[in-house]
């Protein structure tokens, strides 16, 4: 019967399609599995994710919001609501997302490093030293800001997880701090002894670990993670808490460092002649710098975008935004119509702004130490070519002083000179201290980017300097000076105090009103001058806004003493809506970040109740 | 064709039980031909003397002789046509013309895999005749079907051109799988859009609610099935129709910001923000700029269909084709679809029947993206448009705010959004007839669709402020198929026990692939995305990412049974089982089986009910089923590395970290459902309707759980966690209010709906979760709920003092403290803010006079909250600040102790904090969708046209909304026209997740007025 064949045949060939077995087989072929990582190019890949990763940690708005605001070196700005908590000590600080960003991108990294160190094999253990440095550079952000943490995400410590786990037991922070210093001393092992371009060499590893040392000396001598005495409410200062302890890893923190200072050479790094060179554009490979995070003006390799096209990954938060953050709006309302803005001049985004103790106090000596017209503009000259008379010539010269009546000589001259050669319709020519605004005030100068391509508005393309051997210097003099050495200390301090007293900008306004040799002379102090606060004040002077001040404070118990001092003061009425209400709410406990929402959200486990740190 | 032959056999069965009833009496002789609509002779008519028993039927040429009473009535009936009476007036002769009947042929029902008559059918099933679709002109059925049908939610997404609806029949149950419908078109499960289907071209449309009815389509029929069936051939000489109209469309309801008077006294009131000196020149000349008025045009919308049918006993043909295209009051966004669909059916001899449909469409969709709203409503009224010598003034914003005149976009280059969209759609059918009672088909589906995005925007536009311009295109292209093979038995056994089965084995493959590309600074705005490559180098790039780029295969295997059994046309029993394998599931999780079982009781047709008056109908049904959703993406259970990107110094390198882990347990999310259902008819079927009762949960729930992130894997894991349920009742109403003694009287009859569904999220997780506020689902709550602060008013002059003990002062949000604990903390967010409707429902009235006809279709909505985002500060669009205008709200001052809107400040204040807890309001309202006035010519009068039937008609779209709280509040539609994820937010949205539709920025509702014709050759 002829339905019923063409029947069988149609029968036979519909089952023919499904009796393949693999008919219901998947094979993704758009992206890569996790198997990726057990072949080379894998483990290759995956250290570039781990160096790539740490573009959320420095240089973003949050980044630099939660490590400069709320300390003696910057307060509220103009302009973003974000940072008003962070700084305030208020209660919304544990929704403030800038501190959501370590806790939710650091383990990511983790993991990756510890697929590296899990699946390399003998042919990659250079790879292996890079991964252990970054895995502890990783767990030092953590450690530093919410203090113990946990090492096993899920596969035991520090091993790559490949299941999804959803509890999670915090280490001490102690625990955390020698890992780190295990996994770095590996790395220093394993590295070799120049890094090439953007990758680390001994160097970073060495100083990594004089840090690593100095912060577990710090917790046996303040207990700042509250772990030893958990007075975790009081506005307390400690000191000796662990006296021996905290001797002991002083004098670590100390040979290390001074093991990178007596080999400059073998490291390939040494101190650039002039302050200037340190953070200039384009010197950021320099031999000052030890480790950095890299940037291009390639959008795609930079993980941005131009600006407000919405079209940086990640939201952005991978961008550099340094650049804008303490950058005065000169072009608005509290500026002056003759400026537009330009890539030179900047951005002004002015999240944040330098207190009037940074500008005033740890910069009271403006004519000898050149480091504050190096770190902060002075002089803004009319820069739209609309106004041909006035085009070139200086709109706002802020000279950094009070008043011209407490001026020292060679600022007057400056400002004479302004005066004479500046622009007649300026609506505000000369601006003392007292005529700064939270709009606009000296930009810091560091992290412009004037000469990158793109757009004029775009975040910074310049890479990000995380370690500098000036700051090594500074280690080591606090590790000297806390183990009783003072003399040390003031060598290694002057070391950085004479370099900074050459080239000072003032000559390039009046040439010659600044003498040098004078000025190195008075730069330089002896061992009785060193004391805890004047070595913060010169990690100020020398590194100010670098991503490091609110753990400084923290590490060395100055936080609550500081604010509470009126440090944080910007010298206006808005004061009492910021530092008077951070001196007011600062508690020990704010020394850890609260542990954000959404690990508590989503995370299992009996522990639930304890696991945010106390206070919160 | 199906339909027809069921209807043949029921004309039959009815000319039988006619004749017996014929009769003679000594009268006048009365003669006549009954024809339908198209002068088509109708056989077997029954023609009966009203009040008697003397009638006689109609013969083959449609011709009947009967002798009457001079003064008697003759009633003419029969099946499928609506029963007209005739006073007999002494005339000799009467010549008819019956209309079909629309709701008899809703009688029969399309179940999936095959039809019912709509008295056997046990589950929960709604039909939609093209008839009904036609009374709201829209660009897709979804537009059609709002408010239409009881227990289907259908809410826009967009109010822009071509924008997709959202569909839910019955809640939503899946909280990451999707919750779409499975649309089934033509028999075939259909992968591409709903607004790939030109509405001209379907014929019905039946929704299957309840698992008893949709466990035939197994793993994806959780979300219910929406069987679609478009138009096919005829028996007959070539008919020809078309149907076409043209519209105009203006706003309907302008965006209320504050007028320049206002916006000074706001920025007056705040202090922080000087007038430029544009500004300042404007105002001392008493000038403003109203930006909605210079940007808002009429737009239009028209629609054209023409088809064609014919055929034989042995052969049908149909054709069809379709242009549809809409513009709005916004330059540059416009939907256009052109559509061609051909189908045929062919009988080979005595056993084979072989056929073909095939629906093409191709679509163009402009500026969907465009955000031109923003500008047009924040630049100040105090900012000129124009310079002095006519061209846009570019920057009319704040100085350095970078928000250009968007009066810009107008000229030529300037962007460029369009969506290319080709889909065919394609299914073939064999049948093999071996006897009466036995039957195979074949089905043979096949899709391709090439869908392709570009998108340009030129530097320094309303678009696009940066400096450079920016260009990317993005094609998908995509394909399925799917056979399915089936055994169909039918047979009637001792006449009472009616026995029809289908046996069904399918196996299905759907593919696609992404690619994307996007450049900056392209060398010429001229050339717009159309070559990447030529972008200036040095300032401009290019790039691929790997991140959007994307392939994806799935497959399903399938094997089905149901069984339908009835007895005596009183008690039917419906069972189903089916058996689905797919890919997308872990390996041992990959198969599932599903059971439905269903019963029904014709209670009408039971002994007792043989001697009451008032029962026409009355059915009762029950059911209960297990169905399942598998609506995952492909390779879920793999897991993935995801690329990121760096340099070492100047060599870039891509870097690849684990982003998914595997789930190797990932299975089914099943769903089972009860449906209980009464099915009645009063007073001759005047009235009619029915009461369904449900209640559906959903266990093992497709879930993409998002980790702890100290696992170290950034991306979510898909799991089985959680349960959800979904209850309800839908009532369902048609009334035949005023029943005309003649056609041409005065007739009135009224489709009401009204449904309720209550949802709620039964748990999360395993180990007793109760909250996921990231993805807002809360235990015991349902799951579009708002998680938030919640305003409870101002903070007024003489609440200082208990201001103060939470940081606030007079003019101050108020927020509720939930826990009492004397501060305002996060544990002060609580769950609030249903924004499922309390019920919702809608009506369509038709009154006819003479040639004339009425129609007003009204949906509405009660209960639930509205969310308005452009009243929050996170939008942008309400910072009370003075630094751009805004929507105009009603804010505190001093002098104005409002509990509305908080005093305006400059950004530092700590009112901010709270500004997502603004904009709520009450969701409900009411919204005549359409008003509809048509005239149907004689048909005596219009055959000397060489046409059979005219009808020339004038629709009011959109005319009014009543009984809405948000209107009345200053918002443009109530109903809803962004999804959470789609306006203008900032991080704090206040609760309010991607997936929720809510009141955000864009293009205003527009109303037309369209004037069409429908003409039938």
């Amino acid at each position: 019967m002829k339905p019923l064949k063409i029947f069988s045949l149609v029968l036979a060939l519909s089952f023919g399609v499904s009796s393949c077995s693999d008919f219901l087989e998947e094979q993704p072929r758009a992206t890569f599995t996790t198997d990726y990582f057990t072949t080379e190019k894998g483990i290759v890949a995956g250290l570039t994710a781990a160096y790539s990763g740490l573009r959320f940690q420095y240089g973003p708005e949050g980044a630099m919001t939660i490590t400069c605001v709320g300390t003696d070196e910057t307060t509220r700005g103009g302009d973003g609501s974000d940072a008003i908590p962070i700084n305030n000590y208020s209660n919304e600080i544990i929704g403030a997302g800038a501190l959501q960003t370590p806790w939710n991108r650091n383990y990511t990294f983790i993991n990756t490093c510890n697929g590296i160190v899990d699946y390399a094999t003998g042919d990659n253990a250079a790879l292996v030293a890079e991964a252990k440095f970054l895995r502890a550079h990783y767990y030092y952000g953590l450690v530093t800001m919410f203090g113990g943490v946990p090492l096993d995400l899920g596969s035991g410590p520090l091993k790559f997880s490949t299941t999804p786990v959803t509890t999670s037991v915090r280490n001490t922070a102690l625990e955390v701090y020698e890992a780190i210093a295990q996994d770095t001393k590996d790395a220093i092992e394993g590295l070799p002894n120049i890094g090439s371009a953007g990758r680390v060499g001994k160097a970073a590893a060495i100083h990594q670990l004089a840090k690593t040392y100095l912060a577990m000396a710090c917790y046996y001598d303040y207990d700042y993670t509250n772990e030893l005495k958990k007075d975790y409410n009081s506005t307390a200062s400690y000191e000796g808490v662990d006296a021996a302890k905290a001797k002991e890893y002083y004098q670590l923190a100390f040979s290390t460092a001074k093991q990178l200072l007596d080999n400059r050479g073998l490291y390939g790094v040494g101190l650039e002649d002039d302050y200037a060179k340190v953070n200039e554009p384009g010197n950021e490979h320099g031999k000052e710098a030890l480790f950095i995070v890299e940037h291009t003006d390639d959008y795609l390799f930079d993980e941005s975008g131009p600006a407000n096209s919405g079209q940086a990954p990640n939201d952005g938060l991978k961008e550099n935004r340094s650049n804008f953050m303490v950058t005065s709006y000169y072009e608005g309302g509290d500026g002056d119509p003759l400026l537009i803005r330009t890539r030179t001049y900047g951005r002004g985004w002015r999240r944040f702004v330098p207190t009037k103790y940074l500008l005033e106090t740890v910069f009271a000596d403006k004519v000898n130490d050149s480091r504050y017209y190096k770190s902060f503009q002075s002089l803004w000259n009319c820069n739209n070519e609309d106004k041909v008379d006035e085009f070139g010539k200086p709109v706002i010269f802020m000279p950094g002083v009070a008043s011209y009546a407490n001026a020292a000589p060679a600022i007057k001259q400056a400002i004479d000179k302004i005066q004479a050669d500046g622009s007649k319709s300026a609506k505000k020519l000369i601006r003392y201290s007292s005529d700064y605004t939270r709009n606009v005030f000296p930009t810091l100068l560091k992290y412009l980017d004037p000469n990158s391509g793109g757009d004029r508005d775009d975040s910074s393309h310049r890479p990000f300097i995380v370690f500098k051997l000036s700051e090594t210097l500074l280690v080591a003099a606090e590790a000297a000076f806390k183990s009783g050495d003072g003399a040390t200390a003031a060598t290694y301090l002057n070391e950085l105090r004479v370099r900074a007293a050459k080239g000072n900008v003032l000559n390039t306004y009046v040439a010659g009103s600044v003498d040098e040799t004078a000025a190195v002379n008075n730069m330089k102090i002896s061992a009785s001058d060193v004391t805890l606060d004047f070595i913060l004040d010169e990690r100020s002077r020398e590194l100010c806004c670098e991503q490091l001040r609110w753990f400084d404070l923290v590490r060395t118990n100055k936080l609550i003493p500081r604010l509470q001092a009126g440090y944080n003061n910007f010298g206006d009425g808005n004061d009492i809506n910021y530092s008077a209400l951070a001196a007011g709410n600062v508690k020990r406990y704010h020394y850890l970040r609260p542990i954000p929402a959404g690990q508590m959200n989503y995370m299992s486990g009996d522990n639930i109740d304890t696991y945010q740190n106390p206070g919160y | 064709m199906r339909n027809a032959r069921i209807f043949k056999s029921l004309r039959l069965l009815f000319l039988f039980f006619l004749i017996p009833a014929l009769a003679f009496s000594q009268n006048i002789s009365v003669n006549g031909v009954v024809k339908d609509i198209a002068g088509e002779p109708i056989i077997g008519v029954s023609v009966v003397e009203s009040g008697t028993t003397n009638g006689t039927i109609t013969d083959t040429d449609g011709k009947f002789s009967i002798s009457v009473s001079p003064q008697g009535k003759l009633t003419f009936s029969f099946i499928g046509f609506v029963m007209q009476t005739i006073n007999v007036s002494g005339r000799n002769r009467i010549d008819v013309i019956l209309e079909e009947d629309n709701k008899m042929l809703e009688e029969v029902v399309v179940v999936g895999y095959g039809t019912q008559r709509r008295q056997d059918v046990t589950g929960a099933i709604a039909s939609v005749s093209s008839k009904v679709l036609e009374e709201v002109p829209a660009a897709n059925m979804q537009q059609a079907l709002q408010g239409r049908v009881a227990g289907v939610n259908i809410s826009q997404t967009s109010t822009r051109p071509g924008a997709s609806m959202q569909m839910r029949i019955r809640g939503s149950r899946s909280l990451s799988a999707a919750n779409d419908p499975l649309i089934v078109l033509d028999g075939i499960p259909f992968a591409g859009s709903l607004g790939d289907i030109n509405p001209g071209d379907i014929r019905s449309i039946d929704i299957l609610k309840d698992a008893s009815a949709t466990a035939i389509y197994g793993s994806r029929a959780a979300n219910g099935v929406v069987l679609v069936t478009t138009f096919r051939g005829s028996t007959g000489a070539a008919k020809v129709t078309y149907n076409g109209s043209y519209g105009i469309k203006s706003v309907a309801q302008e965006y209320e910001v504050f007028n320049a008077e206002e916006f000074q006294q706001l920025r007056a009131l705040v202090g922080g923000f000087q007038n430029t000196p544009q500004e300042q020149e404007m105002i001392a000349a008493g000038k403003s700029t109203n930006w909605q008025d210079l940007m808002y045009k009429s737009g239009y919308v028209t629609d054209h269909n023409l088809t064609v049918s014919a055929g034989n006993e042995k052969g049908q043909y149909g054709m069809g084709l379709g242009y549809y295209n809409e513009t709005t009051v916004l330059p540059g966004q416009a939907y256009k679809r052109f559509s061609v669909r051909l189908s045929m059916d062919q009988e080979l001899g005595k056993y084979f029947k072989i056929g073909l449909s095939s629906q093409n469409s191709y679509s163009i969709t402009n500026g969907e993206n465009a955000s031109l709203m923003y500008p047009t409503l924040v630049l100040p009224p105090t900012a000129p448009a124009y310079n002095a010598d006519g061209t846009p003034y570019s920057q009319p914003s704040f100085p350095n705010d970078d928000y250009y005149n968007p009066l810009l976009v107008n000229k030529p280059d300037t962007w460029a959004q369009v969506r290319n969209r080709f889909t065919t759609f394609n299914s073939l059918y064999g049948e093999i007839k071996f006897t009466d009672y036995l039957k195979w088909r074949t089905n043979v589906g096949l899709t391709f669709t090439q869908d392709n995005y570009g998108n340009f925007a030129a530097a320094q536009t309303a678009i696009r402020s940066a400096e450079t311009s920016t260009a990317s295109v993005n094609f998908k292209p995509s394909t399925s198929w799917v056979i399915e093979n089936l055994m169909y038995f039918d047979k009637t056994f001792a006449e009472k026990h009616k026995l029809n089965a289908v046996v069904m084995f399918s196996a299905e493959e759907s593919e696609n692939n992404v690619f994307s590309a996007s450049a900056t600074d392209i060398a010429a705005d001229y050339m717009l995305y159309y070559n990447l490559g030529n972008y200036n180098e040095g300032t401009g790039s290019i790039s691929i990412p790997a991140g959007s780029q994307s392939y994806y295969k799935r497959s399903l295997v399938s094997l089905m049974s149901r069984v339908n059994y009835a007895y005596d046309n009183r008690y039917m029993l419906t069972g189903t089982v089916r058996r689905d394998g797919s890919s997308v599931l872990a390996d041992g999780h990959k198969w599932k089986t599903y059971f439905a079982a269903s019963a029904g009781w014709n209670i009408i047709n039971e002994q007792f009910m043989q001697n009451q008056k008032a029962f026409s109908n009355l059915k009762l049904r029950a059911g209960f089923g297990q169905t399942a959703s598998q609506a995952v993406e492909p390779f879920k259970t793999l897991g993935s590395l995801a690329q990121n990107k760096y340099n070492f110094g100047t060599t870039n390198a891509f870097g690849y970290y684990t982003n998914d882990l595997t789930n190797p347990n990932l299975s089914w999310e099943p769903t089972s459902t009860w449906n209980i259902g009464l099915d009645f008819g009063l007073l001759q079927d005047r009235i009619s309707g029915s009461i369904e009762w449900y209640k559906q949960k959903s266990h093992d729930l497709l879930y993409s759980k998002s980790l702890p992130p100290t696992s170290g894997v950034p991306g979510a894991v898909m799991v089985n966690e959680g349960k959800t349920q979904n209850s309800g009742m839908e009532f369902s109403l048609s009334a035949n209010i005023i029943d005309p003694a003649e056609k041409t009287d005065f007739s009135w009859t009224v489709d009401a709906n009204l449904a309720f569904n209550r949802n709620k999220v039964l748990e999360l997780g395993v180990q007793g979760q109760l909250a996921d506020p990231g993805r807002g689902y809360f235990v015991g709550s349902p799951m579009n709920v708002l998680y938030n602060y919640e305003k409870i008013g101002i903070w007024q002059l003489d609440e200082a003092a208990e201001a103060a003990k939470y940081g606030s002062k007079p003019g101050d949000v108020k927020i509720l403290d939930f826990d009492a604990d004397g501060k305002i903390s996060e544990t002060d967010k609580h769950v609030y803010g249903n924004m499922d409707p309390d019920f919702e429902g809608g009506f369509t009235s038709r009154m006819g006079f003479k040639n004339f006809d009425l129609t007003a279709v009204a949906f509405f909505r009660v209960g639930g909250t509205l969310v308005s985002q452009i009243h929050q500060g996170g939008s942008y669009l309400n910072p009370l600040q003075g630094r751009r205008n805004q929507i105009k709200v009603d804010y505190w001052t001093p002098w104005n102790p409002t509990n509305e809107y908080p005093m305006p400040t400059n950004s530092d204040q700590p009112a901010s904090i709270y500004s997502s807890t603004l904009g709520l309001y009450d969701a409900g309202f009411l919204k005549i969708r359409s008003i509809s006035l048509g005239y149907n010519f004689e048909p005596s009068v219009v055959k000397n046209w060489g046409m059979s039937a005219l009808r020339l008609y004038a629709t009011v779209q959109n005319p009014f909304v009543f009984f809405s709280d948000y209107m009345k509040n200053g918002g443009v539609d109530p109903e809803g026209t962004n999804k959470g994820d789609s306006g203008y937010s900032s991080t704090d949205t206040g609760g309010v997740q991607d997936r929720m539709i809510v009141c955000g920025l864009n293009t205003p509702p527009t109303r037309s007025i369209i004037f069409g014709v429908n003409v039938t050759f």
